[in-house]
């Protein structure tokens, strides 16, 4: 998995690390038990202050994508193939969604478009044939 | 003035010129004399009139400081003469490199080379999930080397006394007492550089990669098959100087015979890890910029430029300084394949400070010497 920061996002770093381990998780690329460098390796190869990818890895714990160990360091707790989400996940998903839907609606998307671009963007997480993480 | 010393003051202006020389031609096309510079702007005029500028003034430095140097040697004889040379020569091809490394920084503000571009960084985690893991075996030769140095101190009697290796012979000099520090000094270094090279190079894949935003998917391979050759070249360099320390050993144990022929054979090898070295920053490159690029590679673009970070950079790319940054080893900007203490980092500053400390207390040691309040051994010369 390659992880790419855009310096003048508006976005701050430690949502895009986070973002782009959960999209990676989505696509395959990182799958259950896959150990993620540590704060201080991670914050050096990406040349970040190490603080910033410890508040990435905590979100990403709280979110329950990873789990933070003494032992074995971060490492990636659950992917598509993990059966069902933890109790109240939907539900939280849910809410988060209803505003991005919110926003589509007020902007004009129909029912079919946002459908159609729902879809395609799921296609996208779906691993392509003998592709390897 | 001898046949040596000429030698030896050719040898010093004529390596500190050439290394100056070399040093943008060996540095990474984006990164001229230490200044970060889009891909698309490596081949622009300013460069090369940077370029061109720097080198004609570290050829005619190298030249008239020669030249110069010679009566010098006669009227302040070959220890001043040599040395002054060669400091002259490093402040100057410093300065010219600062200078060129300057035109480009004003070439690239003046022309917005960064303007509207979409600055990134990358990370390959595969580096450390699946990291390049060191060769041990190329360290086999090395080992091999010293083992049959021990053998063959142990096989042969030792003279009771030892020769002092001085002169083209290796043969001039005070004789010692033949004992454990005077007889088996070449094993100890043996040991010493072999350890010292498999530490760099454990050290050398965990160094952060060199991937560019630009082209993520190309420099990640090539920057995997450069770990791959500098662990090989320095198991290459670690056989050729223990074979060196082989020779001096023969040579101090009398085994082998005192002949300039001899001193020529014993440092052989060095001249093999110069070729070698060339090769590889010819073949290889810094991060393997030189790597002919797989099927494919060459139409890679993100859309990103990887980021400016000039600011951190001192000294025409030799310092490096970022707080923000927890690498305490980087890949240095400028030359080939070198690394440089990050001196933000607390390990780089403690690293930077013991450095600072060796560095102040040697001149003032040797100040002392040459002012005559104290009485150091003298170096044994040629």
């Amino acid at each position: 998995m390659r992880l790419t920061l855009d310096v003048d996002s508006e976005i701050p770093i430690y949502q895009q690390i986070r973002d782009q381990v959960v999209a990676a998780i989505a696509a395959g690329e990182l799958s259950a038990e896959t150990p993620l460098p540590s704060t201080r390796q991670l914050g050096a190869d990406l040349a970040i202050n190490f603080h910033t990818v410890n508040k990435a890895y905590d979100l990403l714990r709280r979110e329950g994508f990873i789990r933070v160990n003494r032992k074995s360091g971060a490492v990636v707790r659950r992917d598509r193939a993990s059966g069902p989400p933890d109790p109240g996940v939907a539900d939280a998903w849910q809410e988060r969604l209803r505003i991005l839907l919110a926003e589509a609606v007020a902007h004009g998307l129909t029912a079919e478009e946002v459908h159609e671009r729902s879809t395609r963007v799921l296609d996208s997480f779906t691993p392509a044939e003998g592709k390897t993480p | 003035m001898n046949l040596a010393s000429l030698t030896l003051l050719l040898a010093s202006t004529g390596t500190a010129t050439a290394v100056w020389w070399t040093v943008p031609a060996l540095s990474r096309p984006t990164l001229p004399f230490g200044v970060a510079v889009p891909e698309g702007r490596v081949a622009d005029p300013a460069i090369a009139h940077a370029r061109g500028r720097y080198s004609r003034t570290v050829i005619a430095s190298g030249v008239a400081v020669t030249a110069l140097a010679f009566p010098l040697v006669l009227l302040l004889g070959e220890a001043v003469a040599l040395t002054a040379a060669t400091l002259v020569l490093v402040a100057v091809g410093l300065a010219a490199y600062l200078a060129a490394g300057r035109a480009v920084r004003e070439a690239k503000r003046a022309g917005d080379w960064y303007g509207g571009a979409k600055q990134a960084v990358t990370a390959d985690l595969s580096f450390r999930t699946d990291p390049v893991r060191v060769p041990w075996l190329a360290l086999a030769p090395a080992a091999a080397i010293a083992a049959a140095t021990v053998v063959v101190g142990f096989a042969v009697p030792l003279p009771e006394t030892l020769p002092g290796l001085q002169g083209l012979d290796l043969d001039g000099g005070e004789r010692v007492a033949t004992g454990f520090w005077t007889a088996w000094n070449p094993v100890v270094a043996q040991g010493a550089v072999t350890l010292v090279t498999a530490l760099c190079l454990a050290g050398v894949v965990r160094v952060r990669p060199e991937i560019d935003a630009a082209r993520p998917a190309g420099t990640a391979r090539r920057y995997r098959v450069y770990l791959r050759s500098v662990c090989l070249l320095g198991g290459f360099i670690a056989a050729c100087v223990n074979l060196t320390l082989l020779g001096v050993a023969l040579r101090l144990w009398e085994i082998a015979p005192a002949s300039p022929v001899t001193t020529a054979l014993v440092f052989a090898p060095l001249v093999a890890i110069a070729i070698a070295h060339i090769r590889f920053e010819l073949k290889v490159g810094t991060g393997g910029h030189r790597l002919p690029a797989a099927p494919g590679e060459a139409d890679e673009d993100t859309g990103l430029l990887q980021r400016d970070d000039d600011r951190h950079w001192h000294l025409g790319g030799f310092v490096y300084l970022n707080r923000d940054d927890p690498a305490v080893f980087v890949h240095q900007r400028a030359g080939g394949a070198q690394w440089t203490i990050n001196l933000g980092s607390p390990g780089g500053r403690l690293a930077g400070l013991v450095i600072a400390a060796i560095t102040v207390a040697a001149s003032a040691t040797a100040a002392l010497d040459a002012l005559g309040v104290l009485d150091l051994p003298s170096t044994a010369r040629f």
